[in-house]
């Protein structure tokens, strides 16, 4: 399982930044791995870490959060909040055997359709640089 | 020590300032149990020593309104704190009786919860009953059970915690001792949606461990009761250890020490952008 590890990847996308960027880096047809699922949340304040803890044991390989760059949040400040949550739930997913590279929050706003290629280009082959699945995976925990 | 213990407990029960007063009583096997008394006359049969491990904080009914008398112990004080920051008991609905703690032991050996201890004394009380030849102190304990899995590859990280883990039978004893675990409603008691399986089995177990030290990140004051709770000796404190360094190292704050302190998820700085890195994609 090198190269042809094919990783599954949760993303959980402001609707008012990086899904419109998502939306944009689509449209404007710039190339992108294919692994991550989108799925379309209010802010990125709004992620729980049951959403993170549940992407892993439901079989994703990394979850990618992305927000409203600083000062620029729709509800003023939910990414900031998300921020010092996000750092709580990945120093403890690293500390229990998900490795970090699985786990990034990025700030990219709706005009960035670029930014976002680039930013899940990079998270991809992070995941895919590690050569495994992830160990937290239901099926692989009750195999 | 204990005279004065009973004297203060008697005292306050007497005048009428507290309604009920929490604290140690040995029973007839030797046996130390924490017992609650309601009259004065009753004082006499408090106690204090090894034995005295629980955590009292874990018997004051949050909601209530009766005033009540506390014995407390470094960790047991820091629990009261937090949860004044929390805004889950006024200051005024306790008395605190402060031990300053010598460590307690079990049959020569210090508890394994007070090997961990970070402060002897309660950060608040309104006496404080001295013990001989025991100063108050602040340390920072030994890491070693953090560092040894630290040490590990992140595969093996997980194989350990899912073998340990996988003892778990659910009883949520760490859930039901722990002082700061008092949501009205556990997140495992929710069916809609149902975060947490409640069949027993290694992804759920897992889940309900990572669920329960996530919520305790920054609120937990290492007493160590949900270690000496647990009947199958599952590593609970570990995580918890090693989240509060995590919460100490990034914002600088230990939960139940000052009484002024906000929460630390519930506020932010705007220049914390360091928290992503290194681990950032960009």
């Amino acid at each position: 399982m090198s190269s042809d590890y094919d990783p599954t990847i949760v993303g959980l996308l402001c609707n008012w930044c990086t899904y419109a960027g998502a939306d944009l880096a689509g449209t404007t047809r710039i190339k992108h791995p294919q692994n991550m699922r989108a799925i379309r949340i209010p802010c990125s304040g709004r992620v729980s870490p049951h959403f993170l803890f549940t992407s892993f044991f439901q079989g994703a390989d990394g979850v990618f959060i992305g927000g409203c760059h600083p000062a620029d949040c729709h509800y003023t400040n939910g990414n900031y909040y998300a921020r010092r949550r996000f750092a709580l739930m990945k120093s403890l997913l690293d500390f229990v055997g998900v490795e970090p590279e699985r786990m990034a929050l990025e700030w990219v706003s709706a005009s960035e359709g670029d930014r976002f290629a680039e930013v899940v280009t990079k998270f991809t082959e992070g995941v895919k640089g590690l050569r495994r699945p992830s160990a937290l995976k239901r099926d692989g925990l009750e195999s | 020590m204990i005279d004065s213990i009973r004297e203060t407990a008697g005292r306050w029960l007497g005048d009428g300032t507290i309604d009920a007063f929490v604290g140690f009583r040995r029973r007839e096997d030797g046996s130390v149990v924490p017992t609650r008394i309601r009259k004065a006359a009753d004082a006499r049969r408090l106690v204090f020593g090894d034995g005295c491990v629980h955590n009292l904080m874990s018997y004051v009914d949050l909601g209530g309104e009766e005033k009540i008398g506390l014995l407390l112990k470094g960790c047991d004080g820091r629990a009261l704190v937090q949860l004044m920051i929390e805004g889950e008991i006024e200051r005024e609905r306790v008395k605190v009786l402060g031990v300053v703690c010598p460590g307690l032991s079990s049959d020569g050996v210090l508890e394994p919860k007070c090997e961990a201890c970070r402060v002897n004394a309660p950060p608040v009380y309104d006496e404080l009953v001295a013990t001989d030849g025991v100063e108050p102190w602040e340390r920072e304990p030994s890491l070693d059970d953090v560092a040894a899995i630290e040490s590990k590859p992140h595969p093996d990280r997980a194989a350990h915690f899912a073998s340990e883990f996988d003892r778990c039978v659910r009883c949520y004893a760490c859930r039901d001792v722990c002082p700061l675990c008092y949501c009205e409603e556990c997140v495992t008691e929710k069916a809609r949606p149902q975060w947490v399986e409640e069949t027993i089995k290694p992804s759920s177990n897992f889940y309900w461990h990572l669920i329960r030290a996530y919520h305790l990140a920054g609120r937990c004051v290492e007493c160590g009761e949900c270690d000496r709770s647990c009947p199958v000796g599952v590593p609970l404190k570990v995580l918890n250890r090693k989240m509060a360094r995590e919460v100490e190292s990034m914002f600088g704050y230990v939960p139940g020490v000052d009484p002024e302190a906000t929460p630390v998820l519930l506020e932010f700085k705007e220049d914390e952008e360091h928290l992503l890195c290194p681990g950032g994609v960009t």
